[in-house]
């Protein structure tokens, strides 16, 4: 069980509040995510996704993605998705969220340092 | 219930084994211990009588033999006194008649000679050397005493006769009383020698009253004695002797007539230590073969028995005493008592073993009545084992019957408990069990109130929990059936130029998986196979709506280069209104069935394998988008050529991503070997089963997750 599921933990450097989430996010844990994303989202305005540590994402997980940029576009805030690799990183292009969504090959390229 | 009720029980039993165990114990010890006192008590009563006994005995015995001796000794003397009265009594006759005679010699002036009146009544008898004239003198003086003497006699039974005897040798007598001769008997000898007989010669010799010894009688040849005293004349001169004559028969009935025991016997011994009476013979009896027996000739103290001589030693003594000795070879005792005018010994014997008989008796009496004593006592002591037995089993009875009252008491709340239980189990919750025993039970009670109150609490969480989930599972119930309906399930379009089968296995959590296929005129096939992303209704409701309005357009197409087309309307369409943010990703293709032409638009799905040149390869698909994000998304077509036998194989992320405990997924690369080296001419159902059956091995026990949709289609040119 626990390899199946998610962890969260957040940090905040400089602007930017760097969540980051690990483990994995699937149908089970989208529900779970999509709470903490939609918390954090609302109290920062520049939030930095750090995915590097995330090992699996499904369907459910993206839309979990895609819910938290349309959000933070209507509320002119930034969403930025870094760090995703492997598998992840995989599903990410296959299913062209590289199109629909702020996506960046490293937390550096965003929040500096 | 029946464990609980078998559990009571075996409370119940336990309790009762242990305490009857207890129980049996101390009472078969205090049983044994009690019977053990009891039989050391029969024991120690039965010793201490053989001891009363052999005190007893040996006092009393003593007793009762000393005072057997003793009367032996009494006997001898009271013998030897009457005896010796009764010739006292003799002897004052005999005196009495020597003074009359003394008095007529003394004064013989004053009498005169008579003549004898009755000669029945007297006899004349003479010595052959008398003379005449002293014949006639002394008769006539000694007639004076006529009647004295035949009186005397006739007074005295002891006598035979009297007698009177002158020193000139005539001889007055009272006839025989008992003689058998007849005084008319003229053979009658006249003539006695009287001077030279025993008594008379002793009586002068003796000038005084003396005893003659016992021998038999001249005349009647009986044993007897006399007694005689001389008479005198004035000048001291004796004139005559007067006598009475004894026969020892007239004495005899004193020795008979006492009383001894069994092996008494008594007898009279005179001064020579002959025995001339004896209570166990004759008077007339010679030669007894007895020691003591009469006899004239012998002499006891010359006898070998030195014992018997010595008794007599000292009899002849004149004492009086008890010895222990031999007679005919029995041991006596031997008790006598001087007969002291004669200087005879009165004795008196009795065997020893009869002297030591009251004793043997007096122990078989003692013996008996301890023996009775202890035989009562020993009845009383079964009595008081038969009492103590009923006791002890009383005793049991009682401890049994309390030990079951006692287990019921501790049982009993246990039983209440299980009821309640019981109650409470068949869903009562609210009831209460009510044991205040104070003890263990009432604590468990307590804890099952408590226990009650949390399963109340659970049970109405549980209900409200059940309810929601209910309501969740009827939803998911709605969106499974949506989902089902929507998709087509016949796969035989009765044609020889193409083969398809579809699968899909839901999750639990229903997916919003899908596939379509149908022929858009004679010559086209179209296949698709999309994934809406979340869960329940709302994205069952959403695959609906994508597979309608991907239909619609497709259905609205006149030409394959517009396939991108139908994507790209399709995608406008399901922008509107999705503030929810759903989208699907699929993968839609058109197969010409007549040359081979496969035109395919990807909405963001996962790369098809196909099957071409003998090898299994994922589709090499453009850069696309999912489907109802981003509305002004341009999607493309790309086409290849399928030849006889090639096989497109659509899947959805529920195969690739299949995971196992460890968190492994499936993944692209083993489905892709697996397809390869799996037959490729096999029915497409077959080869949809052998994969799901591979993605089944590979999950292992892990939950499904995703669904699971597959769809496969074989060209088979003509």
């Amino acid at each position: 069980m626990s390899n199946s599921k998610v962890n969260f933990s957040s940090e905040t450097k400089g602007d930017w509040i760097i969540w980051t989430i690990s483990g994995s996010v699937d149908m089970t844990t989208a529900a779970e995510t999509e709470k903490k994303g939609r918390e954090i989202v609302e109290n920062n305005s520049k939030v930095a996704l750090d995915m590097s540590q995330l090992e699996y994402i499904s369907s459910a997980g993206l839309r979990v993605l895609l819910i938290l940029t349309q959000m933070a576009e209507d509320e002119e805030k930034e969403f930025a998705i870094c760090g995703a690799k492997g598998d992840v990183k995989d599903v990410l292009e296959d299913s062209g969220m590289d199109v629909l969504l702020n996506l960046n090959d490293s937390l550096s390229d965003v929040v500096g340092g | 219930m029946k464990l609980n009720f078998n559990m009571n029980m075996n409370i119940r039993q336990r309790m009762l084994i242990i305490i009857m165990s207890i129980t049996s114990i101390v009472l078969i010890i205090s049983t044994i211990i009690s019977f053990f006192a009891m039989y050391d008590g029969k024991k120690q009563v039965r010793r201490v009588g053989d001891e009363i006994i052999q005190k007893s005995t040996e006092s009393s015995s003593k007793i009762l033999s000393e005072q057997k001796i003793s009367e032996l000794l009494h006997i001898a003397e009271d013998k030897s006194e009457d005896v010796n009265s009764s010739l006292l009594y003799l002897m004052r006759d005999v005196d009495l008649i020597a003074d009359a005679m003394t008095n007529i010699y003394t004064h013989p002036d004053k009498f005169f000679p008579r003549i004898l009146e009755d000669y029945n009544k007297i006899s004349v008898q003479y010595d052959s050397s008398i003379k005449d004239q002293s014949f006639t003198t002394d008769m006539g003086m000694m007639a004076n005493l006529q009647n004295m003497l035949y009186n005397f006699n006739e007074t005295n039974p002891m006598v035979d006769l009297m007698v009177l005897s002158s020193k000139d040798g005539v001889t007055i007598g009272t006839r025989n009383k008992n003689s058998n001769r007849s005084r008319s008997n003229e053979d009658e000898s006249k003539i006695y020698n009287v001077l030279s007989v025993d008594w008379y010669k002793k009586a002068v010799s003796e000038r005084k009253i003396i005893f003659s010894d016992v021998r038999n009688f001249v005349f009647s040849g009986k044993p007897g004695f006399f007694c005689a005293e001389p008479y005198f004349n004035g000048n001291n001169e004796i004139m005559g002797v007067a006598a009475a004559q004894i026969s020892l028969e007239r004495i005899n009935k004193m020795v008979q007539e006492v009383e001894l025991y069994n092996t008494g016997f008594c007898f009279i011994m005179d001064n020579h230590g002959r025995v001339i009476l004896s209570s166990d013979d004759d008077v007339y009896s010679e030669d007894n073969p007895s020691e003591v027996g009469i006899s004239l000739k012998r002499d006891v103290r010359d006898l070998e028995n030195k014992e018997l001589a010595e008794a007599a030693e000292k009899m002849m003594a004149g004492e009086k005493g008890i010895v222990k000795v031999k007679i005919d070879g029995a041991t006596h005792y031997l008790a006598f008592a001087p007969v002291e005018i004669t200087g005879w010994s009165f004795a008196t014997a009795i065997e020893e073993k009869e002297v030591n008989e009251p004793i043997k008796e007096n122990n078989e009496i003692i013996e008996e009545v301890t023996n009775s004593n202890i035989e009562e006592l020993s009845d009383r002591l079964k009595f008081t084992i038969i009492f103590t037995i009923i006791l002890m089993i009383l005793v049991y009875i009682a401890t049994v019957y309390a030990n079951r009252k006692l287990s019921d008491y501790f049982v009993r709340p246990i039983y209440q408990l299980s009821d309640d239980v019981r109650e409470i189990a068949s869903g009562n919750f609210d009831k209460k069990i009510e044991i205040h025993t104070g003890d263990e039970i009432e604590h468990l009670a307590a804890v099952f109130n408590a226990m009650t109150d949390e399963l109340k609490r659970y049970m109405e969480n549980l209900t409200k929990i059940t309810a929601e989930k209910e309501r969740s599972a009827a939803e998911l119930n709605v969106a499974k059936n949506i989902q089902l309906s929507m998709l087509p399930n016949n796969f035989d379009f009765k044609r020889k130029d193409f083969e398809i089968f579809a699968s899909m296995e839901a999750a639990k959590s229903v997916g919003g998986d899908f596939y379509d296929f149908y022929l858009i005129d004679k010559t086209h096939l179209v296949i698709t196979i999309a994934d809406v992303s979340g869960k329940g209704v709302p994205a069952a409701l959403f695959m609906a709506t994508s597979k309608t309005i991907l239909k619609n357009f497709v259905l609205t197409m006149r030409n394959p280069d517009d396939f991108a087309a139908v994507m790209t309307c399709s995608n406008q369409q399901l922008c509107q209104n999705n503030k929810a943010m759903m989208f699907v990703t699929v993968f839609m293709g058109m197969l010409d069935l007549r040359t081979g032409e496969f035109f395919f638009v990807n909405g963001g799905h996962n790369p098809p394998l196909i099957y071409q040149n003998n090898q299994f390869n994922y589709l090499k698909l453009n850069k696309a988008c999912v489907l109802g994000i981003k509305k002004n998304f341009s999607f493309t077509q790309q086409k290849t050529v399928l030849n006889d036998g090639d096989i497109i194989f659509l899947y959805t992320d529920g195969v690739t991503e299949a995971m196992n405990l460890n968190h492994e997924q499936y993944n692209e690369k083993r489905l892709q070997d697996f397809l390869n080296q799996s037959s490729k001419n096999i029915p497409l159902e077959e080869l949809l089963k052998e994969v799901k059956k591979d993605v089944k091995k590979h999950a292992g026990e892990a939950e499904q997750s995703d669904d699971i949709t597959m769809l496969a289609l074989r060209f088979n040119k003509i």
